[in-house]
């Protein structure tokens, strides 16, 4: 509050400031006056477009728990009066839509808002772990190319901001995302798409893919999404041969990887939580990129770098899931077959001892 | 018992602590991170003046957040805290949380605070048996004086309990009533000792704390509740009936802790 009345009384002062110069230079205070005028009109557009960005559905889109349900956050735990949970998952867009546990006698969480990072799991794993009970149980889930590292940015670091603990957002975006969180005008041209949108009426939420039990998509548009998959995948990590060897840049990335790994299993372990991983399955039109070659290259000989006794459920080979109508698109499964895998995981799990 | 301060206002803060201290309360709990230790100081230094209770009758804890530990300053923070609360010394300082990577530099650094006569007590809240034995075996001048930690009949944590009673650390209980949660509301066994000693479940639950020997950390804005819960001294739990209270632990903890401390 305090704030709010210093930046009024600067305000106040500059515009003393102005009357005193217009009627120094003009002899007269109606410059000034309009001056005034035309400041207020605009400082009100301006809160006013400000507003209307933030209350809209692409702004809380941005964000990765938006209604406070998806993580026990200060404000889900003094909502739900649920705790110890028998197992919370990890990972990527793979992982938002293979686990699904309504039907599940279980107490568990899916952790993946989507696009996220392993570094972004660990740091959610350190924000939200106490939610887990004695010896609970952590999916790591692992995707194709988790054991190598990509770039992240100020959008990534906006997604979390109000999820993680301050102090787990790297440094480097603090301000700009806390300037971001208070004015979304900053957005620029991203923002002003936005209030059209709002004024018009198409600022509604975007309908969820996978609410479905079948796959809309055609064989010919499953093939082409695929394709598609795999050459963003090889843009983004400077991939020639999904067969060949790793890039210099890719091994370093994998080194940053092995150590993240380690240091969020030390986490998980220190705690008395047990970790495992899982590899979701995949459609068979982008299991044909996924040879036996490229698993090794890109999947197992990471876990093995990791040197870390860690169960293994892998869910990508055989021919389980290869149903396409599991799945939504080449690449994740809708909702008849996210319950399906969610099913078959808790089983296993339970025939392991670890639920 | 102690009376928590945490998020009230001025006016709100006045209306209790006094009806607090008419009752016979004498023990306040504040932290820096609740945003208002001056409202805590202004009104206990106007409530000892117009009650004419001295100094040395009122028990004050306050403790050190996570950003304070962070800034490291330490011995600055102890001279803000009793700018606030308009005093020479706080009864017992705590550390907040086990804030990663910062926790046991700060221990050390109160040890050398407490020696200057500011804090007549040091100690921390919310730490598990893992950080004891990390700070322990960074090595420590000083003995814990006081800890505080959630504990309930649904959260009885009798590890940390014994750890303290072996070294001789007092130990305070937050959420003594785990907030009345529907479980606590409706077990049968509390309803049967209310029942059976004309006292409340809030009650019951208070006497077994003192039978424990762990010192309930409460936060009522009523004052007919207040004398309520300093009206627990006129009966007595069995053994067997404080085994039943207790066995209503499920290790179930209200406030999670790495929500306040990431990396907990």
């Amino acid at each position: 509050m305090k704030k709010r009345y210093y930046a009024v009384l600067i305000f106040l002062l500059l515009n003393i400031a102005v009357q005193l110069l217009c009627m120094t230079v003009f002899c007269s205070y109606t410059p000034g006056v309009i001056l005034i005028i035309l400041e207020v009109v605009s400082l009100a557009v301006l809160f006013g477009c400000n507003r209307t960005v933030r209350t809209s559905n692409w702004f809380k889109g941005l964000h990765a728990d938006p209604e406070h349900e998806r993580y026990p956050d200060n404000i889900w735990y003094r909502k739900h009066d649920e705790r110890n949970f028998d197992l919370i998952n990890l990972g990527s867009n793979s992982a938002k839509y293979a686990f699904d546990y309504t039907e599940e006698p279980v107490r568990a969480m899916n952790w993946s808002s989507g696009s996220q990072t392993l570094i972004d799991d660990y740091k959610l794993m350190r924000n939200f772990h106490s939610i887990l009970k004695e010896r609970g149980t952590v999916i790591i889930t692992i995707m194709p190319f988790t054991g190598i590292n990509k770039q992240t940015g100020l959008t990534d670091a906006f997604k979390f901001w109000k999820v993680l603990d301050y102090t787990q957002t790297d440094p480097q975006y603090r301000i700009k995302c806390g300037l971001l969180e208070r004015f979304p005008i900053l957005f620029g041209m991203a923002a002003v798409k936005t209030i059209v949108k709002v004024v018009i009426g198409r600022d509604g939420r975007a309908a969820d893919e996978a609410d479905t039990d079948r796959n809309p998509m055609s064989e010919d548009m499953l093939k082409a999404h695929a394709a598609r998959m795999i050459a963003a995948w090889k843009h983004e990590f400077s991939i020639d041969s999904l067969e060949g060897p790793l890039t210099d840049q890719n091994h370093e990335g994998r080194e940053i990887r092995i150590a993240v790994m380690r240091s969020l299993l030390d986490f998980i372990e220190e705690r008395g939580y047990r970790p495992v991983f899982v590899i979701p399955p995949v459609s068979s039109y982008l299991k044909e990129y996924f040879t036996d070659a490229f698993q090794e290259i890109y999947i197992y000989s990471y876990l093995k770098q990791i040197e870390r006794s860690v169960p293994i459920l892998d869910y990508m080979k055989g021919d389980e899931y290869d149903d396409k109508g599991l799945y939504f698109n080449s690449y994740y499964l809708n909702r008849r077959g996210a319950r399906i895998f969610t099913h078959r995981v808790m089983a296993d799990l339970a025939g392991m001892g670890l639920l | 018992m102690v009376m928590s301060t945490n998020y009230m206002d001025y006016r709100l803060m006045k209306e209790v602590v006094a009806a607090g201290l008419k009752c016979g309360f004498r023990a306040f709990d504040t932290a820096r991170d609740y945003g208002n230790e001056d409202i805590v100081g202004r009104v206990l230094s106007e409530c000892m003046r117009e009650l004419h209770i001295p100094r040395e009758e009122i028990f004050i804890t306050t403790k050190i957040g996570n950003s304070q530990q962070i800034l490291g300053n330490i011995d600055r923070q102890i001279e803000i805290s009793l700018k606030n609360l308009r005093t020479e010394y706080v009864d017992l300082w705590l550390m907040h949380w086990p804030y990663p990577d910062y926790y046991i530099e700060t221990y050390h650094k109160m040890e050398k605070v407490y020696h200057s006569g500011k804090a007549h007590a040091i100690g921390m809240a919310n730490y598990r048996l893992r950080h004891f034995e990390r700070l322990f075996d960074a090595g420590i001048e000083i003995m814990p004086h006081g800890v505080q930690y959630e504990c309930h009949p649904m959260r009885t944590a009798d590890e940390i309990l014994s750890f303290c009673k072996n070294n001789n650390i007092a130990v305070q209980a937050y959420s003594p009533i785990c907030r009345m949660i529907p479980e606590i509301r409706n077990a049968d066994c509390l309803k049967s000792l209310s029942d059976k000693y004309h006292k409340t479940i809030a009650q019951v639950i208070l006497r077994w704390h003192f039978q424990r020997g762990t010192v309930p950390v409460f936060k009522s804005t009523k004052p007919e509740r207040l004398r309520e819960n300093i009206g627990i001294f006129d009966f007595n739990l069995t053994d067997d009936e404080i085994r039943e209270v207790s066995s209503l632990n499920q290790d179930y903890k209200y406030h999670l802790e790495s929500a306040s401390c990431p990396g907990y």
